[in-house]
């Protein structure tokens, strides 16, 4: 009793630091270092996000570029049209993506394993058809957000950080719950899942809800950012395709994964070689190979791996060993 | 809408089975989703497009050397790559052959330009009339060689030995590898005929349309619709998958406008995915890491 | 305590990974230097590919060039100016990302935009945003302008006026005599959904009747029952708006069918390269053009021919001399505001008038748009030739289109 609530008082305080140190962030490094760790936070926000349904859950969705997208449509469309303020604007966004993830869940979670992945794909290629049409939205043309309803430039660093912080710690909680530990059960194995009496399609819905309604509140942070949106970068699947590279290059189902996936995806690849373009496509590629056959379980695999031999193990704990200790 | 268009989209939807075919037949036997199908179909464009500027012959022909090019090409990365992350996890191939998609993606752009390259072919710029209809003839050159094609992978799988144990690999490696089938080997092969039939797709389709290096993933889409609709491993089922897409297409296009297409096919394939996805073979969680009783009959027997 | 390492070593990781980042992200030695950055962000990879390498060859050319001549002369001080190049992978979400770290990293003084308004308008909004002054050349300016419905301050557009281009179509199809009837093709693209809809208000005006009207998604292969139908309703003038490859494919479906309108427009899709996208089919396809050697430029023919080996004869190589003349502005804007300030160069560069550039003469408006006068352009073998207007053209317009009637 005492170690678990030592442990979550020390998560607990662990959050709190990374959030004071990030919020200290604004006014203390250059404007450009800000940017930077702007852009991963939201990286990190999207892929942990991601995380929860593809890597815990392990049903790789190919389809949250609609959740981004209906995010930042959301949040774009209610700073348009209304005087609510982007606090409203971006609870509104979760809200609709996580009411969008309930409607969509009852086609796309009758699917699993491949089938899932193409179902989902199909969805988030007919969402992307139709919003190129949609007048509504502004079709194709896509939609300016009002200068003046967006956040200066600390607000809105503190709000992703806020936000990317959020999502690593909705993602550990799901790691250490019993939840995560019927969702793993149910990744691990469906079957054997269903027979020990774990409601598979309720438990995968959970995690599809909690995974799209954060992952739309990263996308309203998305359109604050960018101000100007339009169909292709946001429901395109750059997104959800970036997201899952990063998720498995760091290490799929950890917490940590996502982050160095990451970092090393955004911050490594895209971020240091954007003025050489081939070297960047050539040498992304290359990466997300090596990785793979060096660290078939990630860069988190890998670590734990290493930490579990300095400790004199032969072998790293597997996952869900390790989770149920 | 008329019945000439319609034709047309089914003809094209022979071009469409060409595209898919390669990866319902790596999904079928190697449990493996490649990623950098689509690339492949890239390639065989673009390995003919160095061909004909060099030898004035029809892209057609340029097969004869394109196709064994890209054959040991990827016979080698499945030996050499692929290989190595069976039995890690479902993703860590798919991952590997997104890397793939990404070198491959950067390497064209590097060698050819980002601007579109096509293949000239006389066939690719005629059409054809009888009973009334005319339809180009890319689109019947695209089904006829779809037919064969189909035809012969589908007997090479019944009514072989060699197809025998292709099937037997597919369906229970342990057993099969113990029988003395080699696994490896029939992988390499099952990559290697894969990559030569995209080949052959994607100079049929850089001769009717054109290619560019961002091509791969919107080819690889494609492949995803054509061979779910079809049902994967199943080879006939390509070609009645290709032929779907390419009179949904026109129909909607004709009816509706050809907007709302992709909007359609794409709703067409959820609904599919939801109504038969056990008669579609679609029946294993990509999670799975032990072959279990149920993955036997995949493969079209 | 095993189940609490995901979390510490999720958070490791985080403070670990910002720690590096702000370690190594904030040297930058661009500003010691005494330089003067003038960034860019431009898709060299991606579907708009194509226009990246003339764009920025225009923009090397330029700042070498005016540094060769002494550089820039701001308050009695020379100074030499520095072209900082970012790819934005032709995706809106990299072209904020790419702008805003040539602002924060770079520190550019000013900001090189590039084409059309998916690349543009969010280019421009970080400009408003970050306050530092803006150009873009190749971006209609309509459209640009309806990006921001406040109105740009910062950021400055050069380019076409879209009822001014759209009109050129009719224009130059006049140079022909059709049936006037018209067949439109064109993509759900912003341009396609913008230009379809002056294309149709236009043509009355000029005396053509739409008579067949088809939209596209982006990426559709097959066109054939809608060029049958085109060529049911006896459409002698055809006008597309597609991207490349769906422009290449068109073409080849309008040959196979044969569909050979009296004038064929390729407008977006075949602006570069179409011979090669499209084959033998391309020859004669029409699109709208920028520059010719006598729309009141200065210098450009010059640097036309200096080009034309590795951007050959036609529109990329025009994309050059646009891109040269950006730089031209700029310079002259610093020279005239006196110093560096945003504010200032801002007001400088609204202030410019009539200046001579390679390009054509420059003078903003109120509203930060720079028009420049639109020409009629024909693929003629592997060159695009001046059809339109008549006192700029550099060969005949061949109608119908040799490609599609052969």
């Amino acid at each position: 009793m005492t170690g678990t609530r030592r442990t979550a008082a020390l998560g607990l305080a662990l959050t709190v630091a990374v959030t004071l140190v990030l919020w200290s962030v604004p006014g203390r490094v250059d404007r450009n270092t800000q940017d930077l760790l702007l852009n991963l936070l939201i990286w990190i926000g999207v892929a942990q996000a991601w995380n929860i349904i593809g890597g815990i859950g392990g049903q790789l969705s190919l389809g949250h570029s609609v959740f981004i997208g209906a995010g930042g449509y959301t949040s774009a469309m209610l700073l348009l049209k209304t005087d609510l303020g982007w606090p409203v604007a971006l609870v509104g966004a979760g809200l609709v993506s996580a009411a969008l993830a309930w409607v969509v869940a009852f086609p796309l979670l009758r699917l699993s394993g491949v089938a899932f992945t193409i179902g989902s794909s199909a969805l988030a290629l007919a969402a992307l058809a139709w919003m190129v049409t949609w007048t509504w939205t502004g079709e194709s043309r896509g939609l300016t957000v009002p200068l003046d309803a967006v956040p200066d430039r600390e607000a809105k660093f503190r709000l992703i950080a806020v936000l990317a912080v959020l999502t690593c710690v909705v993602a550990v909680l799901v790691l250490r719950s019993s939840f995560g530990l019927r969702l793993m059960a149910v990744r691990d194995d469906e079957r054997a899942a269903a027979a020990l009496g774990v409601p598979a399609e309720v438990v995968k819905r959970r995690a599809f809800l909690l995974s799209a309604g954060l992952t739309g509140l990263v996308g309203a942070a998305v359109s604050l950012n960018q101000v100007y949106i339009e169909p292709n970068s946001m429901f395109g699947l750059t997104w959800v395709v970036t997201a899952l590279v990063m998720v498995v290059v760091g290490g799929s189902g950890t917490a940590e994964g996502p982050v160095l996936g990451a970092f090393v995806i955004y911050y490594l690849v895209n971020r240091s070689l954007e003025d050489q373009p081939m070297v960047q496509a050539i040498l992304s590629g290359v990466l997300v190979i090596v990785v793979i056959v060096v660290a078939p379980r990630g860069i988190a695999g890998l670590l734990r791996s290493g930490v579990a031999w300095i400790r004199g193990r032969r072998t790293a704990p597997r996952t869900m060993a390790e989770a149920s200790t | 809408m008329s019945a000439e268009a319609l034709l047309n989209g089914a003809l094209l939807g022979g071009l469409y089975a060409l595209v898919a075919l390669g990866l319902s037949l790596v999904f079928g036997i190697m449990r493996v989703v490649n990623l950098a199908h689509g690339l492949l179909v890239l390639l065989g464009a673009y390995a003919a497009v160095l061909v004909t500027d060099r030898i004035p012959v029809d892209p057609l022909l340029a097969f004869v050397i394109v196709g064994p090019a890209l054959f040991a090409l990827a016979a080698a990365v499945q030996r050499l790559l692929l290989q190595r992350l069976t039995g890690h996890s479902a993703e860590a191939p798919l991952v590997a052959t997104f890397g793939l998609l990404l070198l491959g993606q950067g390497t064209l752009t590097y060698a050819f330009g980002t601007s579109p390259r096509s293949l000239d072919a006389g066939w690719a710029q005629q059409s054809v009339s009888f009973a009334g209809m005319t339809v180009q003839s890319a689109n019947l050159v695209g089904f006829l060689l779809a037919c064969a094609v189909v035809t012969g992978t589908q007997l090479l799988l019944t009514r072989t030995r060699f197809g025998t144990a292709l099937r037997a690999s597919a369906a229970d490696p342990a057993t099969a590898g113990m029988l003395g089938i080699n696994i490896p080997l029939m992988h390499a092969l099952t990559f290697g005929a894969a990559a030569a039939i995209a080949a052959l797709a994607g100079i049929v389709y850089g001769s009717a349309f054109s290619v560019d290096p961002n091509g791969g993933l919107p080819l690889l889409v494609l492949g995803f619709t054509v061979v779910v609709m079809g049902g994967v491993g199943d080879v006939p089922g390509t070609l009645v998958g290709g032929v779907l897409v390419g009179v949904v297409a026109a129909a909607v296009g004709g009816l509706v406008g050809p907007v709302y297409s992709p909007i359609a096919i794409n709703l067409l394939l959820l609904a599919l995915l939801l109504v038969r996805p056990q008669g579609l073979g679609l029946r294993l969680p990509a999670r799975r890491q032990r072959p279990a009783v149920s993955d036997r009959e995949v493969v079209a027997a | 305590m095993p189940r609490s390492t995901s979390a510490l070593a999720a958070a490791a990781t985080l403070v670990l990974a910002s720690a590096a980042l702000s370690a190594c992200g904030s040297s930058s030695d661009a500003s010691d230097s005494g330089d003067l950055v003038l960034g860019a962000s431009l898709p060299l990879t991606g579907p708009l590919g194509v226009f990246g390498p003339p764009i920025q060859a225009g923009y090397e050319q330029a700042v070498d060039a005016i540094n060769a001549d002494g550089g820039v002369e701001i308050d009695g001080e020379s100074y030499q100016l520095e072209l900082v190049v970012k790819d934005n992978k032709s995706d809106p979400t990299v072209v904020t990302s790419t702008t805003k770290s040539l602002v924060s990293e770079e520190e550019a003084v000013a900001l090189l935009g590039s084409v059309t308004p998916p690349m543009t308008i969010p280019f421009s909004v970080v400009a408003e945003q970050e306050q530092v002054p803006a150009v873009s050349p190749l971006t209609p300016t309509l459209a640009w302008l309806a990006g921001n419905e406040s109105g740009w301050n910062y950021a400055f557009d050069v380019f076409v006026d879209e009822e001014e281009q759209t009109a050129v179509n009719f224009q130059a199809s006049d140079l022909v005599d059709t049936n006037k009837k018209v067949a439109l093709f064109t993509d759900t693209g912003e341009d396609g959904k913008a230009m379809g809809a002056l294309w149709e208000a236009q043509a009355a005006g000029f005396g053509y009747e739409v008579v067949y009207r088809a939209e596209f998604p982006v990426g559709t292969t097959d066109f054939s029952q809608f060029v049958q139908e085109a060529q049911a309703a006896e459409a002698e003038v055809m006008i597309a708006q597609v991207i490349p490859p769906d422009a290449a494919a068109l073409w080849k479906q309008m040959k196979a069918l044969g569909y050979a309108p009296k004038t064929a427009w390729a407008e977006k899709g075949g602006t570069v390269g179409f011979p090669q996208a499209a084959g033998p089919a391309a020859d004669g396809a029409m699109t709208f053009g920028w520059w010719s050697p006598d729309n009141g430029n200065v210098g450009g023919q010059e640097l036309y021919e200096a080009n034309k080996a590795e951007y050959g004869d036609g529109l990329a190589n025009q994309a050059v001399i646009s891109a040269y003349a950006m730089v031209e502005i700029l310079a002259d804007a610093l020279e005239r505001a006196g110093s560096t300030d945003p504010d200032d160069l801002a007001q400088a560069i609204a202030d410019t008038e009539d200046l001579d550039t390679v390009w054509a003469p420059i003078t903003f408006g109120e509203d930060n748009r720079a028009i420049i006068p639109p020409t009629a352009v024909q693929w003629q073998g592997d060159s695009q030739v001046t059809v339109w207007p008549a006192d700029q053209a550099t060969g005949d317009l061949q109608a119908p289109p040799p490609g599609l009637a052969k």
